[in-house]
């Protein structure tokens, strides 16, 4: 079956307050052009409420709202096109405290990797 | 849903943007006990990351007060509030030397005097600029704040304000999202700096969380709304490629002096004469010619620097900023080698809470800041404005919410009546296991509709439209349901966001209908001239006892005593 038309994301699900471990789980976005990761959470959030995302931004890659992890690498979610066909793995940036699923609690950074500034 | 946590403070502060921010610095320095809360993560939410980095102040050898004075109130076409623009011109030089003591950089000369750019309509150049743009404001006054012994808390969204029982203000009700715990906040004094309303409209430059709550928190409280009609539009909002929706290009900066381009139909034809007629005008020109047809299929227009006379190189040195290195190193369109799709879009909100000098609404512990509040600029402002009033008001109103609450003799207790109304918010829409699918599609149908009947061409035939359009989607909210199980309640806080939305859609649409004239960002089609003798006015909106009040409100001239500013 062909991928055009559409992104398969393998999204990391994992609410600490309720789950034991975190899972994954498979998203099809259709989308006929390259969008930003940042888009492609916001259109997971409007599939499924209950994956959670944050969804403001400064439209300029410096802010750093979008903070994540894909396909292994860390990366700013505003700067980062996927394109239809394109199936990537989505998790939490490592260096904070997880809220849940790719939600980050910026005031906490984890001692072993710290963001850098500016 | 009652409250499961209490807090107490001198101070609470709604907002975590430029205004709010700077209003905890203030009332933290006088020596209260502060609170500010903000419902995404402060630096990295709200419309102030969002700023390109002008500040406008009187710095200038050429400049002066009066000038600044003077410009405000000519482009402002009559409606701002002369009181209040002689409190931002006396105020903004000594809040820029508030930021640079916070540690915010500013751009500099080479003999390291602040570089001041002089935008249209200003006599001087007066805007400084910000070294890091909107980020790099926040990021300092962030660090400013965690310095200041304020406590911040982040993902906390209010859902209501709380009165005691002779109306005065008692705090505010609202949720820990993280945690997803309802929590009652006691503070004499409340000042709300939660910004504007923009993501009302389909097309706009500022983020998702623009959804106008302060402004329905303080109406409901019973302050006024003024000049809500008033929405800025800017010309040239980027809308295509997905991925660059929302980022906006400088239509000034296709000038002749700067990039010397065009901003052209879908067969290349120049829309916009040269030199460019001033900001609402040119805008009105490009709605025109959309809704004549020649725009492209997505609804736009092309910003246009491919055919410079100045060449390539001229334009890609000119076009260095953050967007601007955003959008051609990350997303793949370079403003200097291709076209860019490009409609109006909202980007600032004129109107909102009304002020007195000192910040205050008139309900007795309740502040407001701009972009939340209004009445500063009336019916146009100029470039740096916005930045400039966050910081002046800010300061003020932290300074006398602290001054109240040193007053006061004990906290206040909100009434019983108060506490149900704010805590059947969010009851209403509860239900274990329920997930509000249908959310995202009434948040697009709403941003469509205000899009289609309150962004440039209005009418009365329009809005009687939007009338029957809102109540509809008003219906369909109140079936949406939300479990409060788990972390991070995102979805119940969207539809707190739609519901104030939705609210607040409907007394705009009211302000929009009563002004029977154009002036400024606010254009009657069936009402196409400025009309001097019947509406140099506020249109004002306030809670009655069988729903909205809108009336006329007279402008404010300086207060006894003062001299007009020449």
């Amino acid at each position: 079956m062909s991928n055009r038309g559409r992104i398969i994301v393998q999204a990391y699900r994992f609410d600490p307050s309720t789950d034991s471990e975190p899972r994954f789980e498979i998203y099809e976005i259709p989308s006929a052009e390259p969008i930003s990761v940042m888009v492609l959470m916001r259109k997971i959030h409007e599939m499924d409420p209950t994956f959670a995302c944050r969804t403001s931004m400064c439209f300029k890659g410096a802010c750093g709202s979008c903070l994540a992890r894909v396909d292994g690498k860390d990366v700013l979610g505003c700067s980062t096109l996927v394109r239809p066909g394109d199936t990537v793995t989505l998790e939490p940036h490592p260096g904070f405290k997880l809220i849940r699923d790719v939600v980050v609690d910026f005031a906490r950074p984890l001692s072993s990797q710290r963001e850098s500034r500016e | 849903m009652n409250a499961q946590e209490r807090i107490k403070t001198d101070v609470l502060v709604i907002g975590g943007g430029a205004a709010g921010v700077r209003t905890g610095l203030a009332a933290a320095e006088a020596g209260a006990d502060t609170t500010v809360v903000c419902k995404g993560a402060v630096s990295r939410s709200g419309i102030t990351i969002t700023a390109g980095g002008g500040i406008q102040a009187p710095f200038h050898k050429s400049d002066s007060e009066e000038l600044f004075f003077a410009d405000v109130v000519k482009y402002g076409y009559g409606l701002a509030d002369e009181d209040l623009v002689d409190v931002l011109v006396r105020g903004a030089c000594a809040r820029v030397l508030d930021l640079e003591r916070y540690g915010v950089a500013f751009r500099k000369e080479p003999g390291g005097s602040r570089l001041q750019f002089k935008m249209p309509g200003q006599s001087a150049p007066r805007n400084v600029r910000l070294a890091a743009e909107g980020v790099g404001l926040m990021r300092g006054l962030h660090r400013a704040l965690i310095r200041s012994g304020a406590t911040l808390l982040e993902d906390f969204a209010v859902v209501d304000l709380l009165q005691s029982n002779d109306g005065s203000i008692a705090g505010a009700f609202g949720l820990d999202v993280r945690r997803g715990v309802p929590v009652e906040v006691r503070a004499p004094s409340v000042v709300v700096a939660t910004g504007g309303s923009q993501s009302l409209w389909d097309v706009t430059d500022c983020p998702a969380d623009a959804t106008g709550d302060g402004l329905m928190h303080a109406y409901r409280c019973g302050a006024e709304l003024i000049d809500l009609e008033m929405i800025l539009f800017y010309p040239s909002v980027v809308i295509h490629p997905p991925a660059a929706q929302g980022s906006f290009v400088h239509y000034e900066w296709l000038e002749e002096w700067a990039c010397d381009g065009e901003i052209r139909d879908r067969d290349g034809v120049p829309v916009l004469p040269k030199p460019f007629p001033v900001r609402d005008v040119a805008m009105r020109t490009l709605w025109q010619a959309i809704e004549d047809g020649r725009g492209t299929e997505r609804g736009g227009l092309w910003w246009d620097a491919t055919q410079s006379p100045k060449g390539y190189q001229a334009v890609d040195a000119f076009l260095q900023g953050q967007q601007y290195r955003y959008l051609r190193d990350k997303l793949g369109v370079d403003p200097s080698k291709e076209k860019v799709e490009v409609a109006p879009g909202a980007h600032y909100q004129l109107g909102g809470i009304r002020i007195d000098r000192r910040a205050g609404t008139g309900i007795p512990g309740l502040y407001a800041v701009p972009e939340a509040a209004g009445n500063v600029e009336g019916a146009n402002r100029l470039s740096g404005s916005a930045l400039a009033s966050t910081q002046v008001f800010g300061e003020i109103a932290g300074r006398e919410a602290a001054d109240l609450a040193r007053l006061s003799k004990r906290l206040p207790t909100p009434s019983t009546g108060s506490r149900r109304k704010a805590s059947d918010r969010i009851r209403q829409y509860l239900q274990t296991g329920a997930i509000p699918y249908e959310l995202p599609e009434l948040r697009s149908a709403l941003r469509r509709i205000v899009g289609r009947h309150l962004s440039l061409r209005r009418s009365a035939e329009g809005l009687e439209k939007l009338r029957s359009e809102l109540a509809e989607l008003s219906d369909r909210l109140r079936t949406l349901r939300v479990s409060l199980a788990g972390s991070f309640q995102q979805s119940l806080v969207e539809i707190l966001e739609l519901e104030n939305m939705l609210e607040l859609a409907e007394l705009l649409r009211q302000a929009a209908l009563l002004r029977q004239e154009s002036r400024g960002h606010h254009y009657r089609s069936d009402f196409p001239h400025r009309d001097d003798a019947g509406w140099t006015c506020h249109t004002l909106l306030s809670a009655g006892e069988d729903g909205p009040r809108c009336q006329r409100g007279p402008i404010r001239g300086l207060p006894d005593g003062k001299e007009t500013p020449r």
